[in-house]
């Protein structure tokens, strides 16, 4: 566990993307979204905001940097801010870092919870569209 | 349409029952393919009673109630979500229905808060959101 703080400050390489129409529609039609079919025309062009989740590589990242495989986390928090809308075929780029970490002592084990943040930047401008923060679980002992 | 007044709770209603199949499409189209998710004999090395639901499935299916629920009311025309928080509380597992309803808060004329959880079947709370909204 004390491993983990002196990664605080880490950071994932840099990524970019670019969703197509069509990646946004499969997302909102698995999490069953159906506003873009709706003639409620402020709404109509925005996306799911959770599709930001398609860009958690950074953290995947820094999980295996720090030793941690996938299946031994658990989704506790998640947070986003929405600052600009994000538009289909927009060139995005993201980089996650390790914010903090805090520990519990749980009802078997002791956890850890490791908060990673990410910000979304729009390669037009430069400008901040999006931000994201998600704290997940590390159980001591599990493996 | 309607208009909104803040006695008008957003019903709860169903987004589905979770199936071995959905979870996939969802690791596909989200990239998390944590196989916790999807192998149960994975999710019980890891101490868990069988595969769970991603969170980010039921967060995103909470996301779409809440833009359903705002588009029922003309006055929200052009109010858009600008911030979410998601709480994570318990399990959802294979042949869970998950259904999700809330209520509206006021903050201000120009700012709105739609809080909504989402239950399983024995009505125990699964995940908790907050929704700030604005324009």
């Amino acid at each position: 566990m004390k491993a983990f703080k002196e990664s605080i400050g880490t950071t994932s390489t840099p990524r970019v993307f670019k969703l197509e129409p069509s990646t946004f529609k499969e997302f909102a039609d698995c999490v069953h979204a159906t506003v873009g079919n709706t003639s409620f025309a402020p709404l109509s062009s925005v996306a799911v905001p959770t599709i930001f989740t398609r860009f958690r590589e950074g953290e995947f990242e820094l999980l295996e940097r720090m030793g941690i495989a996938l299946p031994q986390v658990l989704h506790a928090e998640q947070t986003y801010e929405m600052l600009e809308i994000l538009h289909p075929a927009e060139e995005v780029s993201f980089k996650t870092s390790l914010a903090s970490v805090f520990e519990k002592k749980g009802k078997g084990s002791n956890m850890a919870f490791l908060v990673f943040e990410t910000e979304f930047i729009r390669t037009l401008d430069s400008q901040t569209i999006a931000r994201a923060k998600s704290t997940m679980v590390y159980r001591e002992g599990v493996s | 349409m309607t208009e909104l007044t803040f006695e008008n709770a957003v019903a709860f209603k169903s987004s589905g029952i979770i199936t071995l199949e959905w979870l996939k499409e969802f690791a596909r189209v989200s990239g998390d393919y944590n196989p916790i998710h999807q192998d149960e004999s994975v999710a019980r090395a890891m101490g868990l009673p069988g595969v769970i639901a991603h969170g980010m499935l039921t967060a995103s299916l909470m996301h779409s109630r809440a833009i359903e629920a705002m588009v029922d009311y003309r006055d929200l025309r052009g109010f858009r979500i600008t911030r979410s928080e998601v709480r994570f509380r318990s399990m959802t597992f294979l042949g869970d229905e998950i259904s999700i309803g809330g209520h509206w808060e006021a903050i201000c004329a120009n700012e709105i808060r739609l809080e909504l959880l989402a239950q399983n079947q024995n009505q125990v709370t699964t995940v908790s959101a907050n929704f700030m909204l604005a324009r």
